[in-house]
């Protein structure tokens, strides 16, 4: 629907140009009568004209129009794309498709041609002939963001031709979210697709938590079997974790199947996923295991000042998740008030050595007299399963620890490091100066030099044993040979066993002697270290020690740096050096960066075919902190025959409310239809500026002229 | 005569030696149990130098704790100081200023996990020896003041239930304390909480009572920190406040 509009444009200036025409032909009207006729209408209309024209009047005509809609072409050049099926890459396919197409393409809608792999590059058409696929990992979400970029909020969709493999972007989801537009995904697949089931990727996180559960996913893919099943099986170590089957209801599906665990120990451990059906396929990934929180249990059969000092040190220390119970009152002792006037609970013995026992990842006993409380003996046996399973034991020393307190002979014996004494009579009355027996133990060097054991104050009372197992290290002992510090493996857990309960007094003669300070803090973090499985001299550790990569491919390496107490060290005073030693010449140095909670990303430039070295040094407190080194093997690689991940590229369609198809099977024609279908009216306004054509001009010079040759032939010249 | 001097010089040199390895096998053997042990700065001013008997008494046979029947004293300075995590301070009149070295040597202990009890055992309001522990807490801990403690604190419910403040004499029905390192290292009471103890008439049961529950809070809370504290202890410790 068209409208039109008048507008005057003259300012102050023309406005009184215009008033002084006006006045002028008002006086032609008024005062020159005496004009012959002709020329006085002549010279009126002349200058109306110029008022008119002065006023600078323009006249406005809008009308509707149908506009295309903008579409931005994203062409994956990514490493993956260079894979051959049927005589071309498939970057090759979808190039020629373009070149073929394009004016159909363009016919419909304002096309921006885009190619991306870890970045994204705007082009012309002339430019797309001489584009190749190159060997840089593929980042869609660069790509989406880089055309956003571009062109601003023009864009009414995106046409992305891929083949969804190894995708690289992190947040993919939520921007996935935020576009704004549809996404159409072509997937260039082989032309008649490969038969029978296909395991295309597995998602799985580098990085996990002991305790804290993980999703791991697989993407598979069936061609040709309809009507079948299949099951996907994921296993650590040979033991089954979780399966899922997969019913295949189309010739072609695609598909993803999720497996949440908890893993189980700390470390790298590797799974595995089976894809059974009519073949086997399996894949196999490893997960780093650090540890989230500690969490203790710490059981002491009285208060005493030991269990007061070491439970204000556990507590400190807000990696630590610690639940303690201390026995107030013993069965024997009478007090006569009403229960209701004490703050005693009951015992919760069956959740401490039963239910909740595996939930905690060190268990810590003090001076807890077993037979006393009439406990079930499987409880120790419980006790013992838990240190077996992973758990770290410490126990604490006391009149009623050992022997006296019901142990020997208990399932518990067994799994300590050393043998019990024959009767109650185990503990010895006596002050002592504990002997170091292993200073370069890293337990002990955690507390300093050896220097420092002699200023620190005797301990009072130890206990006597029997002897200690062969697979048990003594790392301090007391007199008469008797052990005081002990620890041991069993199964895959950690024992320590500490005959004594005055390491209290470390902490206040640290108050007497400055030298000491720290100590006890520093000795019981040793302790607590190694019982959680999480002592280590490396305090600087690359994730893997032995990486691949392909020729002219970037890679990252992760890197990780502990604090004394093996957590996350985020400090600015850390200084970090990373250097790469190729096979022949000098290093160069990498540049890490921090990513999230500690850890860092050392990216890794293109290189040449060969074996590197990359070596971290960090240090700290004006101190080497640590060192390690990792391999990196460059190799000039085929690309593993590989399907396309049509279940990724359906899911980029399905968010963003597009559409997804294989490239061989795409119906241009109906995509032209529905792009027209999305044609959009815009209001178009066109402006003729009257006063600047030169009609008026003519117009003006012929009036002038007539009026002139009327004057002539009258002789009024 | 020569002989007579020679056998009492050997005497008295037995008994030395026996008397000063007895106190230093007193300081050194507790093995783990708790022990009492006392502030002297002056000899002889004491108001109830026997009432660690019966606390102890009470503790041997009311709770799980394992003492040691001894009571030791030490001075406000030197190694026995930092070799006593538990310290009793009382007294009703005003003692010397403690020296620049008591003050750093109290403040070091405090600070590296030493703690202390101060009892005022005068029952007045306005008392020389509040006056006289008040200055050199001020001196000891500048950057601190006393702090009423609230009754939600710790010691409130390190053993018994205590709802209100006993003792010989009710001064005040508050205690306070002194905190550092995010833990009360120090605990001071106005209301004689050692006579409680004491057999002697001037108060009423209750009092008694309740004084005699707060000492004993007091070294639970010496000996167990924040425990009672602890979530899995709270829904227990509600109910039975409620139900009062």
């Amino acid at each position: 629907m068209s409208g039109i509009a008048f507008k005057w444009e003259a300012g102050w200036g023309e406005g009184l140009l215009a008033f002084l025409f006006l006045s002028l032909a008002a006086y032609l009207l008024l005062r020159r009568k005496d004009l012959p006729g002709p020329v006085w209408i002549l010279r009126t209309a002349a200058l109306l004209v110029l008022a008119f024209l002065a006023l600078k009047p323009s006249f406005f005509v809008s009308r509707k129009e149908k506009e295309k809609p903008k579409i931005a072409i994203l062409l994956d050049a990514s490493r993956t794309m260079r894979q051959t099926q049927a005589g071309s890459s498939r970057f090759e396919q979808g190039r020629q498709w373009l070149i073929r197409n394009r004016s159909k393409l363009e016919d419909s809608a304002r096309l921006e041609l885009y190619v991306f792999a870890d970045r994204a590059a705007k082009l012309r058409w002339e430019e797309l002939p001489r584009k190749e696929a190159s060997a840089s990992p593929k980042n869609l979400k660069e790509a989406l963001q880089a055309a956003v970029r571009e062109e601003g909020q023009d864009l009414d969709g995106a046409l992305v031709l891929s083949d969804g493999l190894a995708d690289s972007s992190s947040g993919l989801d939520s921007s996935l979210s935020e576009l704004g537009f549809p996404l159409d995904v072509l997937g260039i697949a082989e032309q008649n697709g490969r038969k029978g089931l296909q395991l295309v990727e597995i998602s799985a996180p580098d990085f996990a938590f002991l305790h804290l559960p993980v999703t791991v996913s697989v993407s598979w893919q069936a061609a040709g079997m309809k009507g079948k099943k299949a099951r996907a099986v994921l296993s650590r170590a040979g033991e089954k974790l979780g399966e899922q089957s997969i019913e295949i209801a189309k010739d072609f599906e695609a598909g993803q199947a999720s497996f949440t665990f908890v893993p189980s120990s700390l470390g790298r451990e590797s799974y595995r996923i089976d894809l059974l059906g009519a073949q086997s396929l399996s894949r196999e990934f490893t997960l780093d295991v650090g540890r989230q929180k500690l969490r203790i249990m710490y059981l002491s059969g009285r208060p005493s000042f030991e269990y007061a000092h070491l439970r204000e040190f556990l507590r400190s220390n807000p990696n630590n998740e610690l639940v303690s119970f201390v026995i107030l009152r013993d069965p024997q002792d009478a007090v006569q008030v009403p229960d209701s006037e004490l703050s005693l609970i009951p015992f919760p013995a069956q959740e401490i050595f039963a239910s909740d026992l595996f939930h905690f990842d060190l268990f810590i006993l003090q001076n807890f007299p077993f037979d006393r409380f009439q406990l079930p003996s499987f409880y120790l046996a419980n006790l013992k399963r838990f240190v077996e399973k992973g758990g770290g034991l410490l126990w604490i020393g006391g009149e009623e620890a050992f022997a006296r307190g019901g142990y020997r002979g208990s399932p518990i014996e067994e799994a300590l490091p050393v043998r019990l004494w024959e009767d109650a009579g185990d503990y010895v009355y006596e002050n002592f100066s504990p002997r170091l027996l292993l200073p370069d133990s890293p337990l002990l060097q955690a507390s300093g030099a050896a220097g420092v054991w002699p200023r620190l104050p005797a301990l009072d009372g130890y206990h006597r044993f029997k002897g200690v197992k062969s697979d048990a290290t003594v790392l301090l002992g007391s007199p008469q040979g008797q052990p005081l510090l002990v620890i041991s493996e069993k199964g895959r857990g950690r024992i320590a066993l500490w005959a004594n309960s005055s390491s209290w007094k470390w902490k206040l003669a640290a108050g007497a002697d400055l030298s000491l300070k720290g100590f006890y803090q520093d000795f019981w973090n040793g302790v607590v270290q190694y019982l959680s499985g999480s002592l280590d001299l490396k305090r600087v550790q690359f994730s893997s020690k032995r990486m691949k990569t392909a020729v002219q491919q970037p890679a990252q390496a992760g890197l990780k740096i502990f604090d004394s107490g093996y957590h996350s060290l985020v400090d600015p005073s850390l200084n970090l050096e990373v250097r790469l030693y190729p096979p022949k010449g000098p290093p160069s140095v990498l540049s890490p960066s921090l990513s999230a909670s500690g850890l860092y990303q050392v990216d890794i430039p293109a290189l040449k075919e060969g074996s590197y070295r990359v070596q971290a040094s960090a240090r700290y407190q004006n101190k080497l902190w640590g060192r390690d080194e990792m391999e990196l093997l460059v190799e000039d690689e085929n690309l593993p025959a590989q399907g396309i991940n049509r279940a990724f590229l359906q899911k980029l369609a399905n968010m963003t409310g597009g559409a997804y198809s294989d490239l061989n099977a795409f119906s241009l024609s109906d995509w032209i239809q529905a792009k027209r279908r999305t044609q959009r009216e815009k209001k178009v306004t066109l402006q003729r500026v009257l006063w600047a054509s030169p009609f008026w001009l003519l117009l003006i010079s012929g009036i002038f002229f007539l009026e002139w040759a009327l004057r002539r032939k009258r002789g009024m010249l | 005569m020569k002989i007579f001097l020679l056998r009492t010089f050997h005497a008295f040199t037995v008994v030395a030696l026996v008397a000063f390895f007895s106190v230093f096998a007193a300081f050194g053997q507790d093995s783990g149990r708790f022990f009492w042990t006392q502030v002297q700065r002056l000899p002889g001013t004491e108001v109830y130098p026997e009432a660690y008997v019966d606390i102890l008494n009470f503790l041997e046979g009311s709770t799980s704790i394992s003492s040691s029947l001894s009571r030791r004293a030490v001075p406000l300075k030197g190694p026995l100081l930092f070799n006593s995590p538990f310290l009793v301070w009382s007294g009703r009149e005003k003692e010397p200023d403690l020296s620049e070295q008591e003050m750093s040597a109290l403040r070091d202990y405090l600070a590296s996990g030493g703690f202390l009890w101060i009892d005022d055992n005068s029952g007045q309001r306005y008392s020389p020896f509040d006056r006289f522990i008040r200055k050199q807490m001020r001196g000891v801990f500048p950057e601190s003041d006393f702090k009423v403690l609230p009754s939600t604190h710790a010691v409130f419910r390190s053993f018994f239930l205590i709802r209100s403040i006993g003792g010989r004499e009710i001064v005040r029905d508050t205690i306070e304390g002194i905190d550092y390192g995010g833990r009360t290292c120090l605990i001071y009471t106005r209301n004689d909480l050692m006579g409680s103890w004491s057999k002697r008439a001037g108060a009423t049961e209750i009092q008694r009572t309740m004084g005699k529950r707060l000492v004993i809070n007091i070294i639970l809370y010496c000996l167990t920190g924040t425990y009672k504290l602890d979530a899995v202890h709270q829904p227990f410790i509600m109910q039975k406040l409620r139900g009062q």
